[in-house]
């Protein structure tokens, strides 16, 4: 039987980094991000009797996350001035070209139920049908957020609008 | 079978499946191959945008206040956290030099305040501005109610290692980067100095706890101090 300080520390330690990224990303706030994590896996210890599996560890952080996000947002509304934050999401050290600006200002500008599944499977590794589960929606429903999650950004690279994507899907 | 318009909705929705229906599509319809490397693109541009650097010691941090503020310390935990503190902090091979050098079971506050700052070093490298919601944000967390303009702050955050509501802010000095911490409940009855080989501080109280300053040597730290006091008011 592995002790309980053991088993934390090896959850922190795999899985802090997923963790803080999608974060990031959720609150589009570095620090705030760093609080989110924190607060998040000082619950997942107290409560960490509850966690049988720990393959089903990462989702159940992701949930106390989200809940935890949900309510400091309740309390605390940012304005999104998602142009000024943008800019330290990523560090000063990280080459950037035109595309990935172009690409995080449009994820940025994502709808919440857009870019919430989109970020469970690009950051998460996840597959539709366990997100759905994560978000308690159907799996219909996650796919169709992620089509067009994805339909917008390809056309912020193509240049073109939604439209044209969707003639090419017609053919 | 999986027609032309099936395989683009799946592709988009999940470029990553491994739907046999999916994959002997695109093996044999050229044109869906093709649009499928399109989005295979596309998703590692996605990657790209969505790459976000982790902070150096985010798990230890994560550990150490787990093991500071995870329980309502029990007896014989409490003897055991500075033992614990210590050895995480020696693992990232922080403060080496100062927990060491005083085997005190309780560090003096001007100790705690330059462990906190090795702790937290990666504050002196950022770079930006903090907005004044953003700064009255953070400060009403610590009990602090912003009323003036306290000059240029360079850094505002919630203290992770602080259970009373600590706040980080980063000033310019004249010398570099003048970290103050606030540390509210943590009284002291007057003044602490506080001295490093790189760097020199002082830790003040205030009406709701202390505030400690720390620059590099010969920072002059009460102007800072001065500032703060007259662009701030302090709830009990
Ligand atoms: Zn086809
Ligand atoms: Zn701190």
């Amino acid at each position: 039987m592995v002790g309980k300080q053991t088993r934390f520390e090896a959850l922190v330690y795999a899985l802090s980094n997923d963790l803080y990224r999608y974060a990031v990303w959720l609150c589009r706030d570095r620090h705030r991000a760093e609080e989110l994590v924190q607060e998040t896996f000082l619950r997942a210890w107290r409560s960490l009797d509850s966690l049988r599996d720990e393959r089903a560890a990462k989702g159940w952080l992701i949930t106390i996350l989200r809940r935890e996000h949900a309510r400091a947002y309740e309390r605390y509304r940012p304005e999104l001035d998602s142009e000024l934050n943008l800019d330290h999401l990523a560090t000063s050290t990280s080459h950037s070209d035109a595309d990935t600006l172009a690409l995080r200002r449009a994820i940025a500008e994502l709808a919440p139920q857009y870019s919430e599944p989109l970020l469970l499977q690009v950051l998460g590794g996840y597959r539709c049908d366990e997100i759905a589960e994560l978000l308690d929606l159907s799996p219909g429903a996650v796919m169709t957020r992620l089509f067009r999650a994805r339909q917008k950004l390809r056309a912020v690279l193509t240049g073109g609008d939604e439209e044209s994507g969707d003639i090419e899907l017609r053919l | 079978m999986m027609n032309c318009l099936e395989f683009r909705r799946l592709c988009l929705a999940e470029p990553a499946t491994q739907d046999k229906a999916f994959i002997r599509h695109k093996r044999e319809c050229v044109r869906c191959a093709a649009f499928a490397r399109d989005v295979n693109q596309l998703e590692s541009k996605l990657v790209a945008a969505l790459h976000v650097e982790v902070p150096d010691n985010l798990a230890s941090r994560i550990v150490l206040r787990q093991s500071l503020h995870g329980d309502v310390a029990s007896e014989g935990q409490r003897r055991g956290v500075y033992t614990l503190v210590a050895g995480v902090l020696l693992t990232v091979a922080l403060i080496a030099g100062i927990l060491l050098a005083t085997r005190a079971p309780s560090p003096s506050p001007d100790q705690r305040v330059l462990a906190h700052i090795e702790m937290e070093r990666d504050l002196l490298s950022t770079e930006w501005d903090v907005g004044q919601p953003e700064l009255a944000r953070v400060l009403d967390k610590a009990g602090v109610e912003l009323k003036g303009n306290p000059g240029r702050v360079r850094h505002a955050s919630l203290c992770p290692l602080s259970k009373n509501g600590g706040v980080h802010l980063v000033f310019d000095g004249s010398r570099g980067p003048v970290i103050v911490l606030l540390m509210p409940k943590e009284f002291i009855s007057k003044p602490v100095a506080v001295h490093s080989e790189k760097l020199e501080g002082v830790i003040l109280p205030t009406r709701n706890g202390s505030m400690a300053l720390v620059g590099q040597h010969g920072e002059h730290l009460q102007q800072i101090a001065q500032k703060i006091r007259q662009a701030v008011s302090w709830r009990l």
